[in-house]
């Protein structure tokens, strides 16, 4: 039994390399497995292609630039373990993410104790804006997407909205503001995440005879059955998603059958198409030859990056994570992928959802009748 | 470099208490109980919410979970100790499912997915043990030796001997006139109480709680430490919580494994050592095989 | 249009009916072999995935590919039972069941790893529903689930009870060492009830997938639900496998879908139902399982 004691503790320590001085290292918490793994690897294949792209071209403060992925499984738990092990063993000086709002919180205590900058590019929970003085958020609050369906719709005069929520924080932050800004009557339902059968829940719903339907989920998998089951239903009414369902294919195809009788509008990421983001997907589309999914959320993570990069060219030195922090404070009209931004007193970007259409092949743009 | 070993080691300690009061129950007692990991984040819950909402402090709410996670578990038991074998074991996971669901949807108490936050890291009498790993891992490591300890009094106690007894012979027991009920019950109270602490301990820790502390995950993560350790098995749990938690849970960290491999890569390791541990070493890797 | 109700129970009939087809292998599996079976459902997810690959990614015809499909999960569970279980058997019945656990966890890896964590869909074209007697919408994959669940049903039961093989599963069940005694073949009658057991989940697998798609975890949450329907219905008993997932489909049909328990609470239904039978029959609604297959 001793013997197996030493094997694990040799494999655990020959396996820590010491950090390397010549390359600059940030952390990266992701989802890299479990159900929103598809995101995570997402913007890890992102992150990839340009910390490639900008070691190609000089690096950063003449050095090459490494990104240390940790997998934070959308759990606090873990993501703590993974935020431990990136502060304590690796020492980075920034931790890019996490995805989910569980990540965020969860690495974000030890963060904050042990003044290493956090910055998520895509959490949502309102509590972040106040978890702490190294942490950022640059992404807009959940409960913004909420309001602007609930503008939409009292704008259209639907009557009644059947609302469908998963129980997780992002969809349940969505699901507030549009509780307080939407006029109409609501008949609502919740389910636990993971679910794979709506069959229930969408009999309910027809049998109520909605105007339109909100769908408010985080994950794939119950999103895609959903449509499926809806289709199967014979469904035949107007649809709003929150902005999981943006820049999804993966979803689109199950979109197309509603949109003969009905629209499918959701709320997005409020990004207007510019070059920084053409040639952020571009970079993505060499490196892994296809196009990118989430393009939102990527421009987004693009600009958190580059948002560290600019504060430690600032600094001149990638471990004064004070120097970042009165930096990051101070940013004003930054001009991203993401569109143009300034970061506020809690460290929020102040970013905003705006809606989109589906119009057979891509969510885009559109004009609001008012 | 060192700070990160006691935060794993804190973490492992913690789960060492939970093998612990698992080990109290199944291995000691024979209760089958598949869903233990209520009791554990029934005393994370209760220490969160009462600190956060009632500002309770560390070392009160170490005695309030275990008060609490005790209370819930007598009633727990007088429900579901008529049951015996495989039904037990069902019934009470399915409990353990039925907490995870309500802690998702009651946001009112427990703010279901968005989780309680800031919620105060271990601190007893002011200022000592503020700070960083290291004070937390003497702090914690402290605790979890005194309950340790009287654990295992308590196994090589007389009435340990007679929980043994009634797990390799009912009938014998109840034939020299011992009230098993009792016995039982008072096993499953005192296992949660001790798993209500170490989840006060966990939620203290982590400064941030969440429904998936109630998850299947955990379930078997708990199996497996008190498998591969031995059910009864004092020492044995010890080792193999530090073992799982504390090395094997992190290894894959370390190893250079691409992403999407991570945690497939994790799990078929717990699972060739839960099925190998079955074939060569039933009673615990630590424990040679009877010839 | 149509009416509620009565899409509700159509709802839980197809709910309970695949459900019954995961249960009845899982309590075959107790009454011959005296272990729950935790890695049940991955064979359900193997069957599903099974057609992934014959149906989607080599193009044979649905029905070909269902035979194929089920068939290799059969040869899988015999080959299980040989490797895992067979040299457990004289055990406690604790180590074939931690066995199962880690089988189940490995093979849920595994499906990661091959297929990936994202969701999978059988075919790519969606079931037109149609209407039955304008009270309620079906698709023809429910059709079939259906009237197949109602089959298998039939010819399990006709099996145990009509045929050589079946009565000596049953004398094994009823007391291994006389059966042993009277010349019955123990390996022999283990390799069956894993082979029928395996091929009813695969059945079910594959319905499940064109109902709900495919992800490497779908074998957990139904066979977490069929644990629930065999212990309600007393485990090793057949009508009470049968019993308990109608219950539980219908049960949480119904209660969510009249609004007596919310949306969000539906997975715990199985066991709120459960634990509320357990609570006044405490070896489940058909009482002791040493009455397998008794009618």
């Amino acid at each position: 039994m001793k013997k197996l004691f030493f094997l694990a503790t040799a494999i655990f320590i020959s396996g820590c390399t010491a950090p390397n001085d010549e390359k600059i290292r940030l952390g990266a918490i992701l989802p890299l497995t479990g159900g929103m793994a598809e995101m995570g690897l997402e913007l890890q294949k992102s992150l990839i292609a340009e910390v490639e792209f900008l070691n190609k071209n000089g690096g950063i403060l003449e050095r090459d630039l490494e990104i240390i992925f940790e997998d934070g499984q959308c759990n606090p738990g873990v993501a703590t373990a993974a935020a431990q092990k990136l502060v304590r063993v690796e020492k980075v000086p920034v931790i890019l993410g996490g995805l989910c709002s569980p990540e965020t919180l969860g690495a974000a205590p030890i963060a904050e104790k042990n003044r290493v900058i956090l910055i998520t590019s895509v959490s949502g929970a309102e509590s972040i804006s106040d978890a702490g003085d190294f942490i950022f958020r640059n992404a807009p609050e959940g409960n913004t997407n909420g309001q602007i369906i609930a503008d939409h719709a009292s704008a259209l005069g639907l009557q009644k909205i059947a609302l469908v929520n998963e129980l997780s924080d992002f969809p349940l932050s969505v699901k507030k503001t549009f509780l307080e800004n939407y006029d109409g009557e609501i008949f609502e339902e919740n389910f636990a995440p993971g679910t794979m059968d709506f069959r229930t829940v969408i009999s309910k719903i027809e049998n109520e005879k909605p105007d339109a339907l909100f769908f408010n989920p985080q994950q794939n998998q119950s999103f895609k059955v959903f449509l499926k089951q809806l289709v199967e239903a014979q469904w035949s009414g107007q649809l709003f998603f929150n902005n999981t369902v943006v820049g999804n294919p993966a979803l689109y195809e199950e979109i197309e059958d509603f949109l003969q009788k009905n629209d499918a509008i959701a709320g997005s990421y409020d990004v207007v198409p510019n070059p920084q983001q053409t040639a952020v997907l571009e970079r993505f589309e060499t490196q892994w030859n296809r196009p990118a999914l989430f393009r939102h959320l990527l421009a987004n993570q693009h600009d958190s990056l580059h948002l560290i990069l600019a504060a430690m060219k600032k600094t001149g030195d990638e471990n004064d994570t004070e120097g970042i922090r009165d930096f990051l404070y101070g940013v004003e009209n930054f001009v991203g992928a993401s569109g143009t931004f300034s970061i506020d007193e809690n460290g929020d970007a102040g970013k905003s959802y705006s809606l989109v259409k589906f119009d057979g092949t891509e969510f885009r743009n559109f004009e609001r009748k008012k | 470099m060192i700070e990160y070993f006691f935060s794993l080691a804190t973490i492992a300690l913690i789960w060492t208490i939970v093998a612990q009061s698992y080990n109290l129950s199944f291995g000691l007692a024979g209760l089958f109980n598949l869903g233990h990991v209520i009791f554990f984040g029934i005393g994370a819950y209760a220490a969160a919410i009462l600190n956060t909402r009632f500002g309770f402090n560390f070392l009160e709410n170490l005695g309030l979970a275990a008060l609490i996670s005790g209370t819930v578990a007598s009633g727990f038991g007088i429900l579901t100790l008529r049951l015996r074998g495989h039904y037990l074991a069902i019934a009470t996971l399915g409990a353990a499912m039925i907490a995870q669901v309500v802690a998702l949807n009651w946001l009112e108490l427990t703010r279901g997915p968005l989780g309680i936050r800031g919620i105060d890291e271990p601190q007893i009498f002011g200022e000592i043990f503020v700070g960083d790993t290291l004070p937390h891992f003497l702090l914690y490591f402290g605790i979890a030796a005194t309950l340790l300890f009287f654990l295992w009094k308590l196994f090589q106690s007389p009435w340990g001997r007679l929980l043994r007894a009634i797990r390799d012979d009912e009938l014998a027991a109840i034939a020299v006139g011992k009230n098993i009920f009792a016995a039982k019950l008072w096993a499953l109270v005192l296992s949660a109480a001790l798993a209500g602490v170490a989840g006060a301990m966990y939620a203290h820790y982590r400064v941030f709680l969440d429904p998936s502390i109630f998850a299947l995950s955990e379930i078997i993560l708990l199996i497996l430490i008190v498998v591969i350790g031995g059910r009864g098995n004092f020492w044995g749990n010890v080792a193999s919580a530090f073992l799982i938690v504390g090395v094997l849970s992190e290894l894959p960290r370390f190893l250079n494994f691409p992403e999407t491999l991570l945690g497939a890569a994790r799990n078929i390791v717990y699972a060739g050592l839960l099925i190998a541990t079955m074939f060569w070493r039933p009673r615990g890797i630590f424990c040679r095989r009877k010839k | 249009m149509n009416d509620l109700l009565a899409q509700l129970i159509w709802n839980g009939l197809v709910a309970g009916s695949l459900l019954a087809l995961v249960s009845l292998g899982l309590t075959l599996i107790y009454g011959i072999a005296g272990f729950v079976q935790f890695a049940h459902g991955e064979l359900v997810a193997l069957g599903a995935y099974g057609m992934l690959i014959f149906h989607k990614f080599l193009g044979w015809e649905i029905f070909p590919a269902g035979v194929a499909s089920v068939a290799c999960v059969i040869f899988f569970g015999i080959f299980l039972e040989k490797i895992l279980f067979r040299p457990v058997r004289k055990k406690n019945p604790l180590v074939p069941l931690v066995i199962s656990i880690g089988l189940s966890i490995l093979l849920q890896s595994l499906i990661l790893i091959f297929f990936g964590p994202q969701i999978q869909t059988i075919s790519d074209r969606h079931f037109e529903s149609f209407s039955v007697a304008g009270k309620f919408l079906a698709t023809p994959n429910q059709l079939c689930a259906v009237v197949a669940a109602v089959i298998l049903t039939a010819g399990l039961i006709f099996f145990l009870k009509k045929t050589r093989r079946g009565q000596s599963l049953r004398a094994v069940s009823d007391n291994r060492n006389l059966a042993q005694i009277f010349g019955v073949n123990i390996d022999s009658a283990m390799r069956w009830i894993f082979g029928v057991s395996a091929g009813l989940a695969a059945v079910a697998g594959i319905f499940l997938g064109f109902e709900r798609n495919l992800e490497p975890m779908m074998g957990v949450q139904i066979s977490i639900t069929a644990f629930a329907a065999v212990i309600l219905g007393s485990l090793g008993s057949v009508r009470g496998a049968i019993f308990g997932a109608l219950t539980i489909g219908f049960a949480e049909n119904l209660l969510v879908g009249f609004g007596v328990i919310p949306s969000g609470f539906s997975s715990a239904i199985p066991f709120l139902v459960l634990i509320g039978i357990l609570l006044v029959r405490p070896t489940g609604f058909f009482g002791k399982s040493s009455q397998f297959l008794r009618e």
